[in-house]
C-alpha cells in the first residue's frame, strides 16, 4: 500500500562534477543545441560525433550510467515501434523477404538512424535533469525566458508555478495515499471491476483531493501575500547565477561539436 | 478476544536506503467492549499500528488476528474485516466527497450492497449516533458544514457500516475546546450506549486519560506502558515526562507534593479527583 | 509603537480597540468563529476594516502606498505548516520574503543564516520542507517572517496542528524572539495552558473583546471563560475550588509549583 513515500521529485543526483557545477542556463542551452543538431544531421559520422559527445558528458558527470539509461525505459516502446515501421515500410533494395514482409536496406538504415536520434535525445535530457537540481533548473528557465519578456512571456510566473508544483508534489502524493486508505476503510474498492467502474471508483479520491488542493492554494496565496509577494517586478534572487570561465568554454565546445556534427560531415 | 497481535514488526521501504523500523515487536490483546486510549508523539508509530488492524498495512513479521482470523493468511476477506473495524482517519472531514450528507453516510452501506430501505435505516441510525438531526441535514451538502459538523458526518459515514470496533485517529485535532468536548462526549456515548469497542488515538494525554478505561503509551515503535490511566499516572509519571508526553497539571501537582514527602495519591486525572484528594489529606480541620 | 484602533460594524469584528506596544507579549484566545483570525489578518493589511482604522507605527493600513511596508513590519505565521512553505528547500523558503522586497543577494544570505540561527534550524538549511516535522515546519515559517526584520509577529494558531513536543518548540522560539530580539508577539491560540505563558491575554467572543489583562486576571474568570466555551487551566480551577472550601491558597495560581508550595502548608 505504501507506494508513495520518500519519493524525491525530479531525479536529481547530487555529485561534484564539472557538469553539475555548470550554470543551469548553459546546460539548458547546450541541451537545446544538441537537440537542434540531431535534426540537422544527415550522415552517420555526425551521429557518431554527437553520440560520443553525450557519452563523454555522462562519464564526466560522475552519475552512474544506469541512472541515465533508466530514462530510456519509458520510451523504449516508441523507439522499437519506429524502428519496425521504418524497416518494413520503406521501399528500396530488398535484403530479406518473409511472406509479404520485406526488409529493405534503406529502411534498415533510416530506422536505425531515427532510433539513434531518439536515443541521444533522451540521454541528453536525462543527463540534464540528473545533474541539475530542480531549483537551479527552475532558476535557469526563468532567466532564459526573461529574454522573451518583451513579447509577453511571463517568465517569473512560469518559474513560480514550477517551484510551487515541485514543492507540493510530495505533499499531494502523501495526501492521495491517505484519502485512498480512508476510502478503503469506508468500503471503497479500487481494485476490481471493469475499466468504467474503476474510473468511477476514483471519484471518492479525486473530489477530496481537488477540494483540499483548492484550499491549500487559497491559504498559500495568503501566506505569499503576507510575505510581501507581488509578482516578479523588483524581485531579487537568492540564488545568483554567474557565468564562469568553465561555462563559456563548455558552451563554446558544445557549439563547435554540434556545428561540426551537423554540417561538416 | 477481539484483536490479538503477536510480535508484529513493521519496516517502511524494506531493503531501500530509506528503510525505517516503525514498529518493533508489538504484542497486544484487545477484548470486546474495551475503551482504549493509544497515546504517543507524532512519528511514534501509532498511526502505522492501527492501519494494521484492518489490513491496510501488512506487518513485516508477526501475526494479527481479528476474532481469531489471521489477517495475513491467503484468501482472507479483508472487506469483511474492514466492516468489523471502523477506522476514522485524522481530519476525516478531508475525505468527504458526495453531494449530500445522505449520500455521504450511505456510501459504506451502498458498497455492502444493501437495499434502499436498509440503507436509509442505517443513515438515520448513524446520524442519530452523532447527534445530527436527520431531517435537517440529509439534503445539505457536506461542504456547507462547520468543521466540527463535518467531522461528525465523517464519523457517521463509518458508523453506518455498523462496525464492532471504532478506531479514531486524533478525533479532536484542530478543534476548539467546545468542539473537542462535543466529539469526546459523542464517542463516550457510542461506547457506553451502544457497547462499541473504541480506540482513541491521540497525542493529547489530558483529555484522553479522562475519557478512556485503558491507556496504551507508545514510544519509538514500542508499547512502553499499558494499564488504567490511574495506574499509569501513579506509577509511570517520570517515564511519561521523559518521553515528553507530559502530565495533566493536577497530576503533576500531586507528584510534586509526594516528592516533598507528602503522602498523597498520585493517580488523579481531573480537578475533581485532585480536590477530593486534597480535602481528604488535610492535616488540620478547616476553619470557616 | 504599534497602535491599533478599530471600530467595525460587521459581525466578524465589532468595535475593537486595542493598543499594542513595542515589546508586548500577547496572546489572543477565543473559540472558533470568535473573530481571532479575522483580527489577525487586519494587522498586516490582508483584510481592511469596514469601519475604524488600524495604525501600525503611525501608518494607516488603508493607505495603499504603505501596504508593503506594513507587511514587512508585521510578520505572519499561519496554522497549517504545509500551506505556508513555498519553496523546495528551507533556505529558499526563508529567502522568499527577502526576494520579494528586493534585498541584495549577499545581504539576503546573511539574513537567512541569522533567521535560521534564531529558530535553531541551521542544520536543516538545505532540507526539503516535506521531510520536516510539524514543529520544524512552523519554525521555518517563523524564520521566513523574521528574516524581513519585522518588528511584530502575528501567529495565527501556529500550534493547533502540532503535538505537545512541536508546541513546546514553537512556544520556546516565540519567547526567545520576544526576550532576545525584542519582537512584539501576538499569539493566537485556543489552548489555555499556552496562553497562560504570555504577559497579557485577550479573550474574544463574537468579534468583541470580553476579557483583557494579565493571565492570572483572565483565567480566574472561570464562569466567563466557560460561557465563552473555553477551558480553564486545571491548576487555576483547583485553586479557586479549594479557596471556596476555605483553604487559603492564592486564587490566582497559574503555576503548578506555586500550588504545591501553598498546599505543603496544609498536608
Amino acid at each position: 500500500m505504501r507506494i508513495l513515500r520518500n519519493i524525491s521529485f525530479g531525479q536529481y543526483i547530487p555529485r561534484d562534477s564539472l557538469i553539475h557545477n555548470l550554470d543551469p542556463r548553459i546546460k539548458i542551452l547546450s541541451c537545446l543545441a544538441i537537440i537542434v543538431s540531431l535534426f540537422l544531421i544527415t550522415k552517420y559520422s555526425g551521429y557518431l560525433i554527437l553520440g560520443s559527445f553525450v557519452l563523454f558528458s555522462i562519464i564526466i558527470s560522475k552519475v552512474h550510467p544506469k541512472f541515465v539509461f533508466r530514462g530510456l525505459r519509458p520510451i523504449l516502446f516508441i523507439i522499437i515501434f519506429t524502428l519496425i515501421i521504418h524497416i518494413f515500410m520503406t521501399e528500396g533494395k530488398v535484403i530479406y523477404q518473409l511472406g509479404f514482409l520485406k526488409i529493405t536496406q534503406e529502411g534498415l538504415v533510416k530506422g536505425l538512424l531515427i532510433s539513434f536520434r531518439l536515443f541521444i535525445l533522451i540521454l541528453a535530457t536525462s543527463l540534464l535533469t540528473l545533474a541539475t537540481s530542480p531549483i537551479s533548473l527552475t532558476d535557469g528557465i526563468e532567466r532564459l525566458l526573461a529574454i522573451f519578456k518583451f513579447i509577453g512571456v511571463p517568465a517569473h510566473e512560469i518559474a513560480m508555478m514550477m517551484t510551487i508544483a515541485l514543492r507540493f508534489i510530495p505533499t499531494l502524493l502523501e495526501e492521495t495515499e491517505k484519502i485512498m486508505k480512508a476510502q478503503i476503510s469506508r468500503g471503497a474498492d479500487f481494485e476490481s471491476g471493469n475499466i468504467f467502474n474503476r474510473a468511477k471508483n476514483l471519484i471518492p479520491i479525486l473530489i477530496p483531493l481537488f477540494v483540499n488542493a483548492f484550499r491549500r492554494a487559497d491559504e498559500l496565496a495568503i501566506a505569499m501575500e503576507a510575505k510581501c509577494y507581488r509578482g516578479g517586478e523588483g524581485r531579487t534572487h537568492y540564488r545568483e547565477l554567474k557565468i564562469k570561465k568553465a561555462d563559456i568554454l563548455t558552451f563554446a565546445f558544445t557549439i563547435i561539436v554540434t556545428v561540426m556534427a551537423s554540417i561538416m560531415f | 478476544m477481539f484483536i490479538h497481535i503477536e510480535n508484529i514488526c513493521f519496516t517502511y521501504s524494506l531493503g531501500m536506503p530509506f528503510e525505517t523500523e516503525v514498529l518493533k515487536d508489538i504484542n497486544l490483546e484487545i477484548d470486546k467492549g474495551e475503551f482504549i486510549g493509544l497515546i504517543g508523539h507524532t512519528g511514534c508509530g501509532k498511526t502505522t499500528l492501527i492501519q494494521h488492524f484492518n489490513g491496510l498495512l501488512n506487518p513485516t513479521s508477526g501475526k494479527i488476528y481479528v476474532e481469531g482470523v489471521d489477517l495475513n493468511k491467503k484468501g482472507v476477506n479483508l472487506k469483511l474485516i474492514r466492516q468489523k473495524i471502523g477506522l476514522v482517519f485524522q481530519y476525516p472531514e478531508n475525505q468527504l466527497f458526495e453531494e449530500t450528507i445522505y449520500q455521504e453516510v450511505a456510501f459504506g452501506p451502498k458498497k455492502l450492497g444493501l437495499s434502499e430501505e436498509k440503507i436509509e435505516k442505517r443513515v438515520r441510525e448513524a446520524l442519530k449516533m452523532v447527534d445530527l438531526d436527520y431531517n435537517l441535514y440529509v439534503e445539505r451538502s457536506p461542504f456547507s458544514l462547520s468543521g466540527g459538523e463535518m467531522r461528525r458526518v465523517a464519523l457517521a459515514s463509518i458508523l453506518s457500516i455498523r462496525p464492532k470496533m471504532l478506531i479514531l485517529d486524533e478525533p479532536t485535532a484542530n478543534l476548539d475546546p467546545q468542539g473537542r468536548d462535543n466529539i469526546l462526549s459523542e464517542i463516550k456515548k457510542i461506547h457506553y450506549n451502544f457497547g462499541m469497542t473504541v480506540i482513541l488515538v491521540s497525542h493529547n494525554m489530558e483529555k484522553v486519560a479522562e475519557t478512556v478505561k485503558r491507556l496504551l503509551v507508545m514510544h519509538r515503535g514500542e508499547i512502553i506502558m499499558d494499564g488504567t490511566p490511574q495506574e499509569i499516572f501513579e506509577k509511570h509519571a517520570n517515564d511519561l515526562m521523559k518521553v515528553g508526553l507530559g502530565l495533566p497539571q493536577v497530576t503533576e501537582c500531586m507528584h510534586k507534593l509526594k516528592a516533598k514527602g507528602k503522602e498523597v495519591y498520585t493517580g488523579v486525572l481531573t480537578v475533581d479527583d485532585a480536590e477530593k484528594e486534597v480535602l481528604k489529606k488535610m492535616k488540620k480541620p478547616l476553619k470557616r | 509603537m504599534y497602535n491599533y484602533h478599530k471600530k467595525d460594524q460587521i459581525k466578524a469584528l465589532d468595535s475593537i480597540n486595542i493598543e499594542i506596544k513595542n515589546g508586548d507579549f500577547i496572546s489572543i484566545i477565543g473559540s472558533n468563529g470568535s473573530g481571532k483570525s479575522t483580527l489577525a489578518k487586519h494587522m498586516n493589511c490582508l483584510l481592511l476594516p469596514t469601519f475604524g482604522d488600524i495604525w501600525v507605527d503611525k501608518m494607516n493600513t488603508k493607505d495603499k502606498s504603505k501596504t508593503w511596508e506594513i507587511r514587512r513590519k508585521v510578520g505572519m505565521v499561519f496554522q497549517n505548516p504545509d500551506n505556508q512553505i513555498i519553496a523546495t528547500t528551507v533556505e529558499d523558503d526563508i529567502a522568499f520574503g527577502l526576494e520579494n522586497i528586493g534585498i541584495k543577494p549577499k545581504l539576503m544570505r546573511e539574513r537567512v543564516d541569522w533567521a535560521l540561527e534564531v529558530v535553531e534550524m541551521e542544520e536543516y538549511k538545505e532540507s526539503e520542507p516535506h521531510l520536516l516535522s510539524g514543529g520544524q515546519k512552523q519554525r521555518v515559517a517563523i524564520a521566513g517572517a523574521i528574516a524581513l526584520h519585522s518588528s511584530y509577529l502575528v501567529l495565527d494558531e501556529p500550534t493547533a496542528m502540532l503535538d505537545p513536543r512541536g508546541r513546546k518548540e514553537v512556544i520556546d522560539i516565540v519567547k526567545k524572539l520576544n526576550q532576545e530580539e525584542n519582537i512584539t508577539i501576538i499569539h493566537i491560540t485556543h489552548l489555555m495552558e499556552e496562553a497562560a505563558e504570555f504577559n497579557q491575554v485577550i479573550a474574544l467572543d463574537k468579534g468583541k473583546i470580553v476579557l483583557m489583562g494579565k493571565p492570572e486576571e483572565v483565567f480566574t474568570q472561570i464562569e466567563v471563560l466557560k460561557q465563552l466555551r473555553l477551558d480553564v487551566p486545571q491548576i487555576t480551577e483547583l485553586a479557586l475550588r479549594l479557596n471556596k472550601k476555605g483553604i487559603d491558597v492564592y486564587p490566582h495560581t497559574l503555576k503548578v509549583e506555586d500550588m504545591v508550595e501553598s498546599l505543603c502548608l496544609y498536608i
